[in-house]
């Protein structure tokens, strides 16, 4: 078909788009139509995974996009009038976050159609004698223990690939000489020491130690100085707490050798603890998919079949000759991952996304950590917005413009958010008419509109993101992200880069330093409730309308609700987080005794095995073996382990035991047995993905939600108003100063 | 025959497998392999007898494709007379109250549709229940013998390395009968 016609047919498609979207109609016309559509969405939706689902998938977002389109026109037309300048500001404001919203939802909804699922290539495809190209794997680190970084460099060296074209090294910016020669004496020691540690780490385990004299541009810095103290034709990025599996680079490589220009192969950050929403509230790690799945599994998909997947700071291959044509990993902003793929696709070089979980991380533990990491990535995407502009980036091609425009827009939910939850106060409270629509239009216009939005998030990202997990997301991250964006308007150059912290032990449980904010709006909100029930009885003509706004303050009201119960944090004491197993082993014992034996759950630091018929007197202190198979290395391993802890159970005993791992071949199985094999993590994934009803969710999370909430206000009570100040005083006050700052 | 990614239902952490030739304290690790049809425990011989066999669970697998298959297509069948419902109602309360002219014909087709879509409706929602309780009855059967369908329609055992159990990749067309001895 001419290109011409292709032109000709979308130009009339639009056309009749918009001219249905403006087609004026009264409320039962609207209703009438919306159902129609709203019926077409539902058999659309369903007719997943069978023939022509492409097309069903499709008409399912083009009727959201109708319906969406018509609700806009009808309130741009009818609805945007006030009595006074303050409730017409208000109006405005809250049709601006509209706008914003549904200008990201169709991005979405374009980027998301049709996510990419690209074959899995391992190098064993390749005919012998292919030239394979050398690879530096750079492990960028700053405060990160020792023992932490050992795992990693433990699982870089063992990742399957020759020898003698595999070299890592460990990129140490805590032990730079500006460190070691700081005025600060303990500073000064701490570096000394930490140097000394790491280097006696990297000599042990073969690895390349590399500082540098500055700390300048944080970690883009320190890769470019590991990029000129190094010669591979590839770079693998890794973060300090990112393991990679033995595979990585068996299914990452082979895109740089079958194709030229590709300049990066992004692969998913399969977190292996639960993030604080998981933790503290939804205590459904296993159950319910994780946060960045739906990032990770669809959008980053999604944007693949665009050419415009982008670098996510690690977890990453990239080809050194493309990363030195743009002078290095640096750039404006501290989200330099996103910038450089950035410089790269306007080049016209490829990136690729491999969706196979192959290197296992941590998410920060705390809601603080949570919140500085979200910040700057608020932060460097609004930093790119205004600093590369990619809607007029040349080079980029439109696609890639709407991918990354999607990605970066995102971030400024934040706006969005804070006057969706503002909006229905302004009315209960104050008597401000920020939504000017009779009971008759809400239900002709506005609800068909929510339905479609759930409808289509359901399409697009039903088995990756439960309802209504967004809204806890958002709002718990829009004040602090909010504050993080201004300071980035105001200044695009001022923000710095922030280490997220990890790793994290909590001996005690505690009300984050954060929560202060949340009470604010939580009793804004009662306050509302309240005055709502007040303006029903004594304003009779408003009634419709009053009962509209209370039901979206009710809506509010559980997100801020379920966000109070993230804010206690929860006793998290064990160093290493363990996953689950269920693999066969056997444990021998020091009298030769074989026991067969399943794994249930393992941790780069020990394994629970659950032994059947079992008689003997297990005692903690005691020295065992465990004998596996590791698929990570294809072979059986045999692992020392010492008793922590017995517990008896029917018929059967569990045994807790800590890996012995003095011995570096020791060390180096229970890192392969534990994080090395991408398998397991793709299994543990796929158990969580599954598409729930908007129902089933919210009866999930409101069942969830009560008991962290109460804990939370029970502690907040019993601290008592000047303990609680005190508390935070003694022992947050300088961290949320840093945070806020 | 076009297969989703996944027909397990159950996505709670699954039970270990229980069978004999999971010893991976042999030599020989090929041999590791879940064997399954040779070890079904005698205490789950409800669904394979007490000679459970490859053809049975061949059987078994091709019931099951059969009813996900058909699972899906009630779905369908069911979203799609609930949305014609949905619109032939509001077409005919539309036409009731504000139809300006010549809405005849209209109304005549909503007289027909309407009685029509309220008698479908019902059973195909019937029909999916029915569908979707007896697929995942299998699946469970299969859950509980540490077996699992995988997203080509194999069934493979249920662990992070699935062996395959039985392909039916070859098959062209799912059977739509469910023999007798499900219901056992």
């Amino acid at each position: 078909m001419p290109g011409s016609l292709h032109v000709g047919l979308f130009a009339a498609a639009c056309a009749m788009i918009a001219g249905f979207a403006l087609l004026p109609m009264d409320s039962l016309a609207q209703m009438v139509a919306a159902t129609v559509l709203l019926g077409l969405m539902w058999i659309g939706q369903s007719a997943t995974h069978l023939r022509n689902d492409d097309f069903f998938r499709l008409l399912a977002l083009f009727a959201g996009l109708v319906i969406n389109l018509r609700y806009l026109a009808w309130r741009s037309e009818y609805t945007l009038v006030a009595n006074d300048i303050i409730s017409l500001a208000g109006v405005y404001l809250v049709f601006a976050a509209e706008i914003y919203s549904s200008i990201l939802h169709f991005m979405g909804a374009m980027v998301n159609a049709a996510p990419m699922k690209r074959p899995l290539l391992s190098l064993a495809d390749f005919p012998p004698g292919v030239r394979l190209p050398s690879v530096d794997v750079m492990i960028p680190s700053y405060n990160e223990s020792p023992e932490l970084l050992e795992i990693t460099l433990r699982a870089a060296r063992m990742m399957r690939y020759p020898d003698e074209k595999l070299r890592v090294h460990l990129l140490d910016d805590g032990g730079t000489a500006e460190k070691i020669n700081s005025a600060d004496p303990a500073s000064r020691e701490r570096a000394l020491e930490r140097r000394k540690v790491l280097q006696a780490l990297c000599e042990r385990l073969g690895v390349n130690y590399i500082t540098r004299a500055r700390n300048e541009r944080a970690k883009a810095g320190n890769v470019n100085n590991g990029l000129e103290h190094t010669d591979g034709e590839l770079i693998v990025i890794l973060d300090a707490d990112h393991v990679p599996t033995t595979d990585f680079l068996d299914h990452t490589v082979p895109w740089f050798v079958r194709h030229d220009d590709v300049f990066l192969v992004q692969t998913p950050h399969f977190m292996i603890n639960p993030d604080p929403v998981e933790r503290n509230l939804l205590q459904s790690f296993g159950r319910m998919p994780s946060e960045n799945d739906m990032f990770y599994q669809t959008i980053q998909r999604g944007l693949d079949f665009w050419s415009a997947s982008f670098f996510c700071g690690s977890a990453a291959v990239l080809r050194r000759r493309h990363i030195e044509e743009i002078g290095g990993l640096a750039g404006h902003s501290i989200t330099e991952d996103a910038e450089c793929a950035l410089d790269l696709h306007r080049r016209g070089y490829r990136s690729i996304y491999v969706d196979r979980p192959m290197v296992a991380g941590l998410a920060p533990e705390t809601f603080t950590g949570f919140i500085v990491q979200r910040m700057r990535w608020a932060q460097g995407m609004t930093q790119i917005l205004l600093l590369k502009r990619p809607f007029m980036e040349p080079g980029l091609s439109w696609h890639q413009r709407i991918g990354y425009m999607s990605s970066i827009l995102f971030w400024l939910f934040p706006f969005a958010r804070l006057i969706f939850l503002l909006s229905p106060l302004a009315y209960l409270l104050f008597g401000l008419e920020v939504y000017n629509a009779s009971m008759r239009e809400i239900l002709a216009f506005t609800l068909p509109h929510v339905i479609a939005i759930y409808m289509i998030s359901g399409l697009l990202f039903g088995r990756t993101r439960w309802p209504l997990v967004s809204e806890i997301y958002e709002v718990l991250q829009c004040l602090f992200s909010l504050i993080a964006i201004i300071n980035v308007l105001s200044n695009p150059r001022k923000p710095a880069f922030m280490v997220t912290p990890k790793g994290d032990m909590l001996d005690e449980g505690f009300i984050s330093p954060l929560a202060r904010p949340f009470y604010a709006i939580f009793f804004l909100m009662l306050l509302g409730f309240a005055a709502g029930v007040y303006r029903w009885w004594f304003y009779p003509l408003t009634r419709d309308l009053t009962v509209v706004v209370l039901l979206w303050n009710l809506f509010n009201f559980v997100s801020v609700f379920a966000a109070l119960g993230v804010l206690l944090e929860r006793r998290q004491q064990r160093a290493s987080p363990r996953m689950p197993a269920k693999e066969k082993a056997s444990v021998v014992l020091p009298d030769k005794t074989i026991l067969p034996c399943t794994l249930i759950n393992l941790s780069a630091g020990g394994v629970r095995v659950e032994i059947k018929d079992a008689k003997p007197n297990f005692a903690a202190g005691e020295m065992l073996w465990l004998d596996v198979y590791s698929e990570a290395l294809s072979r059986k391993v045999k692992v020392p382990i010492e008793i922590r802890a017995v517990t008896a159970l029917r018929g059967k005993i569990e045994v807790g035991a800590r890996f012995v791992t003095e011995d570096s071949t020791h060390a180096n199985a229970a890192v392969a047995l534990s994080m090395g094999d991408s398998g397991r993590w793709l299994y543990f994934q796929e158990r969580r993905w599954r598409k729930v009803s908007f129902f089933m969710a919210l009866r999930t999370v409101l069942k969830q939600i009560w008991r962290p909430v109460f804990q939370h206000l029970f502690l907040a009570l019993r601290t008592g108003a000047d303990g609680f100040l005190e508390y935070f005083r003694r022992n947050r006050a300088a961290e949320v100063k840093v945070i806020l700052d | 025959m076009d297969v989703p990614e996944d027909l397990t239902l159950e996505n709670e952490a699954p039970s270990c497998v229980s069978s004999k030739e999971t010893d991976v304290n042999s030599d020989q690790n090929v041999t590791r392999l879940y064997s399954c049809w040779e070890s079904i425990p005698p205490s789950q011989g409800a669904m394979y007898g007490n000679q459970t066999s490859k053809a049975n669970l061949h059987s078994q697998l091709r019931i099951f494709l059969g009813l996900d298959h058909r699972m899906r297509v009630t779905a369908f069948l069911r979203s799609a007379c609930w949305g014609m419902l949905s619109v032939s109602l509001s077409n005919f309360l539309f036409l009731l109250q504000a139809a300006p002219h010549s809405y005849e014909s209209w109304f005549v087709i909503s007289v027909i549709v309407l009685p029509v879509i309220f008698i479908i409706t019902p059973f195909a929602g019937i029909i999916h229940y029915w569908t979707c309780k007896r697929r995942n009855e299998v699946a469970r059967r299969f859950f509980e013998q540490g077996l699992r369908v995988d997203g080509q329609g194999r069934l493979v055992t249920d662990t992070a390395h699935p062996q395959v159990v039985c392909d039916f990749s070859s098959f062209q067309k799912p059977p739509y009968s469910v023999p007798q001895s499900l219901h056992a």
